[in-house]
């Protein structure tokens, strides 16, 4: 076939030919170049294809003449400055002149700036008024971003100036330009650089604002450090000679706002201060502000010093009065905002005048004139869209707040304050750009992505409002979870980008208003919450679920089931979250509200599955929660995958499943990070969950490492008085008790101790875990009647919120037995082994690698009460659950291994002892390394059966690399001083014996250490006591001591 | 032919002058004679100094006509563009003068990179074509249907008297992408592209050339349309008849693919070192992404 006719082809790019014809010219098109070239210069392509390259070579920024950006085509360069490079240009689409910047964001965050860029020029696109410089067009090429924009045929507001002018005319013109400027503001957009140089006027004489210091950050968060929005601080003698040389070069600063100056962040109030600044040297030729460096002038400007005008001045007292409030160093004391201003400024009946004069103006152009009319009071509409912020986070309410925290005369007040502010301002001003940007999109009503984009932010302006309501009313545990607080808040740019997912199932119009007025009591429930306020948050649920009562909106039921649930949750009301929870899910499943049925099974996994630790249903209900997340999708619902990931861990830690938890835990880790950033409080959850399994991994170090880095990111998000922080001191105890450093341990969960004592009731669920290690720790040192109290507490609060088959009950009670034990009560410490035996069997069965530890314990008490063929089944079956769990080499298996070894020794079998020790000590040496408190242990559990076997010259070298490793890595004293006497004794058996005095010291250091952890060493003290009766002091170094 | 009669006969003679075989399907479309009265109306808004007597269009329109459609056909046409057409088939001298500046004028921005003499004798040609009368046959724009834009339809015309001079003139080159148009479908003003070392750039080329080579031709054409002629998704996709986001899916894939080529043919063929290959892939990745979302806008 022949190359199709013009009429063919124009017909197949409109899409007007039969089907037919269709599939037979594309397949043409498909083959044939020369067409694709015809169709493209038919289609309304880009056509930058084809034209000339656009950079010559060696200046890749500059365009040539007849060069082509997306659809333009350069005609000469205007001018640049410090962002880029302006151009006339021609646009041939639309066939009229333009003006092309170029803006080339540099430095180390190219292409955030470069969407930053991209996202306000889109919004100053939208913004359409008289008195704003137009912007046609928003686009990339390559790294940089260009506008286009109106072409103004006419002259800086700087040169126009610089004629003499009468006051009226200069005041006209701008009142215009203020109007432009507030017309950004209500589209929520800041000038950041207003100037006389970048206010255009027409030959018209109409002024329009230009340049939008588009590239500087926007609020008082401050993203963009390499791009500062102050001139960098420089040295005072180069910033006087600037600003005197050459003061319109380097002006900005001179009519810069202080906060501005001082590197604060910049808004609305301050654009006031700079157009004042500019109407005050307009009116009076002489800027308000003297100094002759950066910083004279910046003291001049807070300190609010304004030179006073010329007397002959015929300004009258009414705008020069209305000029100085503009001045006002303090932003609350100039006026709220441009409209206030531009009403002082022009008198009643002037201002008639001037808009009589707009509208003559653009009468002959009706078309225009209505456009902007409409837009206008569409803008105006946006604008009180917009206000509604004001109730969440204006500036009553940000006062009342920093009042409220202040009054708590907490040390950590200010600072808290101080980053409250400065995210709740960004997450404000995040809001009211985004909110207006999605009121503008709506124009029109069709848009149903904008009206979806609106609803969501105004869902999540209602949180907004209900965190900063419970702030108002701080107290000093409300200033203390401000992080979570904040971290509570959810994003903003998600209701932009994905609206959908992040809008809750709205109802029908009638119900609306209800269902609306509910979410919002919901959402003060919530920041009660996350506040801390638990009890506060369940009676506000309970009241509002009966308030719902026979309004029949099942989604909303469930949202407060939901919320009810996990309130008691977090009381450590497990029972209670469970059937609450499950109302929620019914509710919820009624409602096919999947997104709630999904957070449901995610929080039943962790109530269940790991509070309760009733494991056998955690693997159904996470089979379930797994099914849900697929079917609404992990990418559309990070959050809930990421939930689902932690929870699982948790209950397969519980389970003992370590590497299941592992990839659970490994993998929410990384999805965390995604989409919350690395350094966000779910990161941290991750770092010590994952430290958790290291921790049972037998890996001290890895865990400690994990735990720290979780420890530092907590601090400073949380400060480092947060109860919350006490959890993870607590692990980070736990670890560095593994590594010997029992001090510090010991230390870190007093201060865990202390911090939840602080905040909760003493009996509280969060303080089991640190008690009962408290205990353990307290009980190496001997120091028996502080353990038992701590451990009875622990075991007392495990029992309540876990439950008595929990395996941390059994945890406590196991560590009650080895107190009794140390306390030589061996019938008590055998009653509490048997009992949290039983007790983990009828919760997990007894076959799960949790009922290992109690076996153990059993054993060893039942060893010392000489019931060795009892002691040796238990201790095998430990044995054989941790090698099932973990493997025949793992480290875990040790603590089944050393008592065996033990039992062996005192049943006389010393040979299986030494293979007993010897595999403990490879396990160990595998695991940690040669220098651990574990492998001294394992060392000394081979010497003493080499020992028990004779051969004490094989001892000796084990005991003394035992015992240097004890130095430097302590632990356990008993353990220790254990390591002394067996040196000691194998010195004394040594053939020839030419160490005994040295035996005789380490006997007696021996018996000092024994003796001071009191009635926990009291059997091994009975032995090296023996032993040094047998083997009294020698009196010479040469004269070997008789042995029996 | 006085005024009143002429309003009110718009819709007879429109059945009067599509041909009989068409006719039938003209037969009680309603608000026919409405239609007709705006399309002339705005034909005569458009070009008010041009004169052309209604007979004439409505003859004309009844020409360009299918069998059926009805008023559906009528509103899709457009109708300045058609007016204008018809007034310079029938040598009105406005519309000529119009036809000049507002449409001819417009050409050669889309004619590609094609040196000024030869836009000029582009043009020249396009003239006599278009407007002159060869004989009998009347001239060539009497052919425009109204269908899509006049200046589009006219466009293709110009496009292929370029490629027929260059035929002629033994200037087959035209057709062939030049390397940088081919790099440039990756990197559309790219400063970048501009510092790769001379060897690389060839490299990239060649590669790209090779791998180009080795699409499947539905995809080559689609990702040349695309990226190279800059055709929108829109445009595409009401070409190939299917939705917009399954177009950019395919030309997702296709450039997908077109990346894998690409990186199989650098590394294997012309054995560059590692670390060039892989910041001339990079290269390549990230300014194709850029280059995508610049254009899918």
């Amino acid at each position: 076939m022949g190359c199709p006719d013009e009429t063919t082809l124009s017909d197949f790019l409109v899409g007007l030919l039969p089907e037919a014809r269709r599939q037979e010219v594309l397949a043409h098109v498909e083959g044939c170049a020369a067409c694709q070239r015809a169709l493209a210069a038919g289609g309304d392509s880009t056509p930058t294809a084809g034209v000339p390259e656009a950079s010559p070579p060696g200046s890749p920024e500059l365009l040539a003449r007849g060069a082509t950006l997306s659809r333009y085509v350069v005609r000469e360069r205007l001018g640049s400055g410090a962002m880029g490079v302006v151009y006339a240009a021609y646009d041939p689409e639309l066939d009229r002149q333009v003006a092309l910047k170029l803006l080339r964001p540099e430095g180390r965050h190219v292409e955030e700036l470069k969407q930053r860029l991209l996202r306000e020029a889109q919004a100053l696109a939208r913004l359409s008024h008289p008195h704003v410089v137009a912007v046609h067009d928003v686009g990339v090429c390559g790294d940089g971003v260009f506008l286009a924009l109106e072409l103004v045929d006419g002259t800086t507001l700087a040169d126009w100036l610089k004629e003499p002018r009468p006051w009226r005319e200069v005041l006209r013109v701008f009142l215009d330009a203020g109007r432009g400027l507030a017309a950004a503001h209500a589209a929520g957009l800041v000038h950041r650089d207003f100037k006389p140089a970048n206010v255009l006027v027409g030959r018209d004489g109409r002024a329009r604002v230009t340049d939008f210091g588009l590239a500087r950050p926007a609020t008082r968060a401050g993203m963009l450090p390499e791009t500062p929005t102050a001139p960098p601080a420089a040295p005072e003698e180069d910033s006087l000679g600037q600003l005197t040389r050459t003061g319109a070069l380097l002006g900005t600063p001179a009519y810069m706002a202080p906060e501005q100056l001082d590197g604060h962040g910049v808004d609305a109030l301050s654009d006031q201060f700079s157009f004042c600044v500019a109407l005050y040297e307009a009116l009076y030729g002489m800027r308000p502000f003297e100094g002759l460096s950066l910083r004279e002038l910046g003291r001049a400007a807070r300190e609010g010093k304004v030179k006073a005008p010329g007397r002959d001045s015929k300004v009258p007292a009414r705008v020069r009065n209305a000029v100085l409030r503009g001045l006002r160093p303090r932003p609350e004391e100039r006026f709220p905002s441009m409209e206030a201003l531009l009403a002082a400024l022009a008198p009643g009946p002037s201002r008639v005048r001037t808009w009589v004069a707009v509208s003559a103006a653009t009468a002959c152009l009706v078309g225009v004139a209505v456009g902007y009319v409409v837009a206008h009071r569409h803008a105006a509409q946006c604008a009180q869209e917009v206000e509604k912020l004001d109730a969440a986070w204006g500036p009553a309410r940000r006062e009342r707040v920093r009042a409220a925290f202040l009054a708590t005369n907490k040390p950590y007040a200010a600072d808290a304050w101080e980053k409250l502010s400065s995210a709740l301002d960004a997450h404000a001003s995040l809001w009211r750009s985004l909110r207006t940007e999605s009121c503008v999109a709506a124009d029109g009503g069709t848009s149903g992505l904008a009206l979806q984009t609106s609803a969501c932010l105004d869902a999540r302006l209602w949180q907004f409002a209900a965190v900063t309501e419970v702030l108002e009313k701080a107290d000093a545990q409300t200033v203390q979870n401000v992080p979570q607080l904040v971290a509570s808040l959810e994003g903003l740019a998600v209701c932009r980008d994905a609206p959908a997912s992040s809008t809750r199932p709205q109802p029908s119009e009638l119900l609306r208003p209800r269902v609306d007025a509910a979410r919002r009591k919901l959402a003060e429930a919530r920041a009660r919450m996350e506040a801390g306020r638990h009890a506060e948050g369940i009676e506000m649920t309970s009241a509002l679920l009966k308030e719902i009562d026979g309004l029949d909106y099942r989604p909303l039921e469930a949202e407060v089931l939901f919320l009810l649930g996990q309130l008691h949750g977090h009381a450590g009301k497990s029972k209670e979250a469970e059937d609450i929870l499950y109302r929620a899910l019914w509710a919820a499943e009624a409602g096919r509200d999947d997104e709630t049925v999904a957070r449901v099974w995610v929080l039943l996994v962790w109530i269940v599955g790991d509070q309760m630790a009733r494991v056998g249903e955690a693997d159904r209900l996470a089979q379930h929660a797994r099914a849900v997340v697929e079917r609404l999708g992990r990418e559309r619902f990070p959050a809930i995958a990421t939930d689902l990931h932690l929870r699982l861990g948790g209950v397969r830690l519980v389970q003992g499943k370590l590497e299941q938890a592992d990839d659970e835990l490994t993998q929410g880790l990384e999805l965390s990070r995604k989409t919350y950033g690395p350094d966000s409080l779910r990161t941290s959850y991750f770092l010590s969950s994952l430290g958790r399994v290291r921790a049972r991994q037998n890996r001290p170090a890895d865990a400690l490492a994990l735990y720290q880095q979780a420890q530092q990111l907590r601090e400073r998000l949380w400060g480092s008085e947060h109860p919350a922080l006490a959890l993870n001191l607590s692990n980070l105890a736990t670890e560095l008790l593994s590594l010997g450093r029992a001090e510090e341990a010991i230390s870190s969960w007093r201060r865990a101790l202390a911090l939840l004592e602080a905040s909760r009731p003493p009996d509280h669920a969060s303080l089991g875990p640190p008690l009962n290690n408290l205990g353990s720790a307290l009980r190496d040192r001997g120091r028996l009647d502080e353990a038992r109290k701590y451990l009875q507490r622990a075991l007392a609060i495990f029992e309540r919120s876990k439950g008595p088959n929990h395996p941390n009950t059994a945890t406590a009670l196991s560590a009650l037995g080895m107190v009794a034990y140390d306390s030589q009560n061996l019938d008590e410490a055998l009653s509490y082994q048997r009992q949290a035996l039983e007790r983990v069997q009828s919760a997990l069965g007894p076959d799960s690698p949790r009922v290992a530890a109690p076996l153990m314990y059993l054993g060893v008490v039942q060893h010392r009460m000489g019931q060795h063929d009892e002691a040796r089944r238990h201790l095998l079956r430990a044995l054989h659950l941790w090698e099932k769990e973990n493997g025949p080499e793992s480290a875990t298996i040790n603590h089944a291994l050393r008592p065996l070894a033990r039992l062996e020794l005192s049943a006389g079998a010393p040979r299986k002892a030494l293979a007993y020790c010897q595999r403990a000590l490879g396990n160990d040496e595998r695991a940690q390394g040669t220098e651990t408190p574990d492998v001294a242990m394992d060392l000394a559990c081979v010497a003493e059966a080499h020992l028990a076997l004779g051969d004490a010259a094989r001892a000796v070298p084990l005991l003394e690399r035992a015992r240097s490793v004890n130095e430097r890595t302590p632990r356990d004293p008993l353990e220790e001083a254990w390591v002394s006497f067996l040196l000691a004794r194998a010195l004394g058996e040594q053939e020839p014996a030419v160490e005994l005095a040295r035996a005789a010291v380490l006997a007696e250091e021996a018996r000092a250490r024994m003796a001071a952890l009191g009635t926990r060493a009291r059997v091994e003290l009975r032995e090296v006591t023996a032993w040094q009766e047998r083997h009294p002091a020698p009196s010479s170094v040469a004269r070997k001591a008789g042995t029996p | 032919m006085s005024g009143p009669r002429e309003e009110e006969s718009l819709s007879a003679l429109l059945r009067a002058h599509v041909p009989p075989e068409r006719s039938a399907g003209w037969e009680g479309v309603e608000g026919l004679e409405t239609l007709l009265r705006e399309l002339l109306g705005k034909g005569r808004e458009a070009w008010p100094a041009v004169t052309l007597p209604a007979e004439t269009f409505v003859k004309h329109l009844g020409r360009h006509l299918p069998a059926e459609g009805g008023a559906e056909v009528l509103r899709q046409l457009h109708g300045a563009d058609l007016y204008l057409a018809c007034a310079c088939a029938v040598g009105e001298r406005h519309a000529l003068l119009a036809f000049e500046q507002h449409v001819l004028q417009k050409v050669p921005a889309r004619l590609g990179q094609v040196a000024a003499s030869t836009v000029d004798e582009v043009l020249q040609v396009m003239r006599q074509r278009l407007l002159l009368g060869r004989g009998d046959t009347p001239p060539r724009i009497a052919d425009y249907s109204g269908r899509g834009p006049l200046l589009s339809w006219v466009r293709i015309i110009g496009v292929r008297i370029v490629g027929e001079l260059a035929s002629l003139d033994g200037r087959q080159e035209l057709f062939d992408e030049p390397p940088e148009t081919l790099a440039r479908m990756l990197a559309p003003n790219d400063p970048e592209r501009d510092l790769l070392k001379e060897n690389s750039r060839q490299a990239l080329v060649t590669a790209l050339r090779t791998a180009l080579a080795a699409m499947p031709e539905g995809e080559r054409a689609l990702l040349r349309l695309h990226h190279i002629h800059g055709l929108t998704m829109d445009r595409l996709a009401t070409m190939y008849g299917e939705p917009r986001s399954s177009i950019a899916r395919r030309v997702m894939h296709a450039r997908e693919r077109l990346l894998k080529l690409t990186r199989g043919e650098l590394a294997s063929r012309l054995r560059l070192d590692g670390s060039e290959l892989e910041s001339l892939l990079g290269l390549v990745r990230s300014r194709l992404d850029l280059s995508l979302n610049h254009l899918m806008d």
